[in-house]
């Protein structure tokens, strides 16, 4: 049965109507998205925004040509991994999941007319931003530790040479050295991460160097899993590990790189290797065009990440604020999901969909020894909020066998969210 | 609307012409429907995504923590919901099935059972 030549008429006018609606639903399809930024937030943001529609073109924005993850960065210091086994490539993005990566800086946004700016002179055009370019050490917040300093007191916090360095400066220590970790107040790039540091470099400590000692000045008075890392420490390495907290003078105010002396406001210290790790805020250029708010992190949508400051920018990772989940590379392996499924809802005319915020971080306090924190988060007014007894530690009186599967389900972790953020 | 039975030709192309629009035109507006049609889906593809940070990209892990892509829907649900009851043993589990409620069980298991062979 076909239609008459009248009705045929009439049927490709309502044809033609479909048609403009959907070359309007393709010239979308087409829509640019360029993401800044490929640590565990940018490189799985592309790649998801990919995975769901390939018509999108996504470009992502990254100065490194390889990426070293802050995760098991901690096992390299203390001489356990080598820093080849947490590099990780750009090949997947770029040759499975079609993600052009463009090894240069954004120096400048146009939030009016959706351009960005790199420091390479050429100029990216966007329908939507998405941000996620980790952190930036505050240089000075520690009266004086600069970049010149952390060649002599390395911070380590973004891995790489840093993490070597570090690593060096433990193996050339004598035995019977003062090793000092400063630990910063919150927030900042992974709650227990000072703390796993401890463990690892006490662990080669006792390993290698059983005389020596291991000082954390700390510029708060409680810290993730304390009572997970301290019952540990007692038992793991005793009379090894000492903790002073900011009410007892723990917070470091000064550093003299050249007299090699580390102070607080009551002590100063003459360390024989000094880890500090200084405050931090957003890397600058999610700081641009005020996208702060002053701040020094991001306000963001809990739904979207989309800014609250400028609209068709989106901010995940480290660089924003998305209390209560911390910042650490699984909060932003998991931002990144719920921003893309987001800016393609958004790129299609369609509603946000309800994200699905999670986050999982394993320490290990030794090689056999992982310890872990979980929180299961829910959008409630545009907050992010735990969900009731879905957060939580591992339990304190854990027998050894959970502490050596935690510590196995750790590096698995690692494989599969490394596999999921960059293969 | 009315059709007439008699053949004529030119009335041939005409149809022909008008079911190859209609064929394309299904085609294009049909794609997305297919996961559009199930409104679970969403949400449990939101869901197995933020699982894969742990168990790898669709369920299939490398190392010690377990694979989830090979299990069939029933038993998917099944563990969730004796994790979450503290019936069954485990680490991080025991917490995050505390933070999913049955439907969201249903919607994940479907779409991993979708992936499956993908």
């Amino acid at each position: 049965m076909a239609p008459t030549r009248r009705q045929f008429f009439r049927g490709v006018g309502a044809l033609v109507l479909a048609g403009v609606g959907m070359h309007r639903a393709s010239a979308q399809a087409r829509a640019r998205v360029v993401v800044v930024g490929g640590g565990f937030g940018g490189a799985t943001c592309a790649k998801y925004i990919r995975r769901a529609d390939a018509a999108l073109e996504v470009t992502l924005v990254e100065p490194r040509r390889q990426f070293i993850t802050c995760p098991f960065s901690n096992a390299v210091i203390a001489g356990r991994r080598e820093l080849a086994s947490v590099t990780q490539s750009y090949d997947a993005l770029r040759q499975r999941h079609g993600v052009p990566v463009v090894h240069a800086s954004a120096t400048a946004i146009d939030p009016a007319t959706h351009r960005v700016r790199l420091d390479d002179g050429s100029t990216l055009a966007y329908d939507r931003l998405v941000l996620s370019p980790g952190i930036e050490l505050r240089w000075g917040a520690i009266a004086g530790y600069d970049a010149a300093a952390s060649e002599v007191f390395p911070h380590a916090w973004e891995a790489g040479p840093q993490t070597m360095l570090l690593r060096h400066q433990l193996e050339a220590m004598a035995d019977g050295g003062l090793v000092l970790i400063a630990a910063p107040a919150e927030p900042y790039r992974c709650p227990p991460g000072p703390y796993e540091r401890a463990s690892l470099i006490a662990h080669y400590l006792k390993t290698h160097k059983p005389r020596s000692k291991l000082l954390i000045l700390d510029a708060k008075d409680a810290f993730s899993k304390q009572e997970l890392f301290r019952t540990a420490w007692e038992r793991l390495y005793p009379g090894l590990i000492e903790w002073i907290p900011q009410s007892q003078s723990g917070r470091v105010v000064r550093v003299d790189a050249r007299a090699h002396t580390v102070s607080t406001d009551f002590d100063d210290y003459s360390p024989a290797v000094a880890n500090i790790i200084p405050p931090q805020q957003a890397a600058a250029i999610a700081r641009f065009a005020g996208l702060d708010g002053g701040q020094g992190w991001c306000q963001v949508r809990a739904d979207s990440f989309e800014s609250v400051v400028h609209a068709g920018i989106h901010i995940i990772g480290d660089a924003a604020l998305a209390n209560p989940m911390p910042k650490s590379a699984f909060s932003a392996n998991n931002q990144a999901k719920a921003c893309a499924a987001a800016i393609v809802a958004l790129l299609h005319g369609e509603a946000v969909p309800a994200p699905a915020l999670m986050n999982t971080c394993y320490s290990l306090v030794a090689p056999d020894y992982g310890i872990s924190i979980v929180a299961v988060y829910r959008v409630v007014d545009d907050k992010i909020v735990t969900v009731n007894d879905s957060s939580g530690v591992s339990p304190l009186d854990a027998p050894a066998e959970t502490r050596s599967a935690e510590a196995e389900y750790a590096q698995s972790w690692y494989t599969n969210i490394a596999a999921d953020t960059f293969g | 609307m009315t059709f007439r039975p008699e053949f004529s030709p030119q009335r041939a192309r005409w149809q022909r012409f008008f079911y190859v629009i209609l064929i394309w035109l299904s085609l294009g507006l049909l794609r997305p429907s297919a996961e559009a049609a199930d409104s679970a889906a969403p949400r449990g593809s939101a869901l197995i995504n933020a699982c894969a940070a742990c168990h790898g990209p669709d369920g299939r892990s490398q190392g010690a923590i377990p694979a989830i892509d090979n299990l069939s829907t029933e038993d998917f649900i099944a563990a969730l919901q004796a994790f979450r009851a503290g019936t069954r043993q485990g680490t991080v589990m025991t917490r995050i099935a505390k933070g999913v409620d049955d439907a969201e069980l249903r919607a994940m298991a479907t779409y991993l059972a979708g992936r499956r062979g993908r």
